[in-house]
């Protein structure tokens, strides 16, 4: 399975704090049981990484996971 | 924003945010209501779960807040969803995200399971009822897909 980013070479300013990440709850609801076992990154309606673990997400997010939604795929 | 009122006539909730249905373990009949909610700048999705206690929050993640010690209360032992584990209690500040009106935070009662080396935890984060929901006001839109939170004033 794929541990490439899904978006590798964007960098990705902070999220608006006190906001909803755009798009990153209608992603989970339309793409459940893709990625299964993955952490994944959303933001802006777009998968921007998937990796098995937090610390290969967060390197493919360019070192800080607080540029997306974050969550677990089953 | 004010939606909604009580008996006395104050907002019942202030802020509105999306939820989506998602299957929280691999071969669940049945899905769970998911939100997003903030920790220490840390969005991520959490299964609501008025049944269960505490915020649960996944090892991993736990691992990236770099919890302060001092938030530690003490080491509990929890039944999640049919999974006995030891852990730590925090308490942590948690911030329901709005969409429409005023984000929400809160202290909540936080566990965190501990795992065995190699054990990959296989749970979602949980926003459970006591120490977490029962602190907050929220009702829930199934048609709309949209849940309303506030504050409990007292």
């Amino acid at each position: 399975m794929s541990t490439e980013s899904a978006n590798p070479k964007r960098e990705w300013p902070p999220l608006e704090r006190g906001k909803p990440v755009p798009g990153a709850m209608q992603w989970l609801g339309e793409h459940w049981g893709e990625y299964p076992g993955e952490w994944v990154a959303i933001r802006d309606g777009q998968l921007l990484a998937h990796a098995f673990t937090l610390d290969e997400l967060e390197r493919q997010l360019g070192g800080s996971l607080k540029v997306a939604l974050i969550a677990r795929m089953v | 924003v004010s939606r909604l009122l009580t008996a006395s006539g104050e907002p019942f909730a202030t802020g509105e945010a999306p939820w989506r249905a998602r299957y929280a373990l691999a071969g669940d009949g049945l899905t769970r209501l998911f939100v997003e909610r903030e920790i220490e700048g840390l969005v991520a999705a959490a299964a609501v779960d008025t049944g269960g206690a505490y915020l649960i929050l996944h090892p991993e993640l736990a691992g990236k807040l770099r919890l302060d010690p001092n938030t530690m209360l003490h080491r509990d032992r929890l039944v999640i969803r049919g999974i006995t584990r030891r852990g730590t209690i925090h308490r942590l500040p948690v911030t329901i995200p709005a969409v429409v009106g005023e984000p929400l935070t809160f202290e909540a009662t936080a566990f965190v399971p501990e795992l065995d080396d190699g054990e990959i935890w296989p749970l979602p984060s949980y926003l459970g009822w006591q120490g977490c929901l029962d602190r907050i006001r929220f009702a829930v839109d199934p048609m709309e897909e949209i849940v309303y939170f506030g504050a409990v004033s007292r």
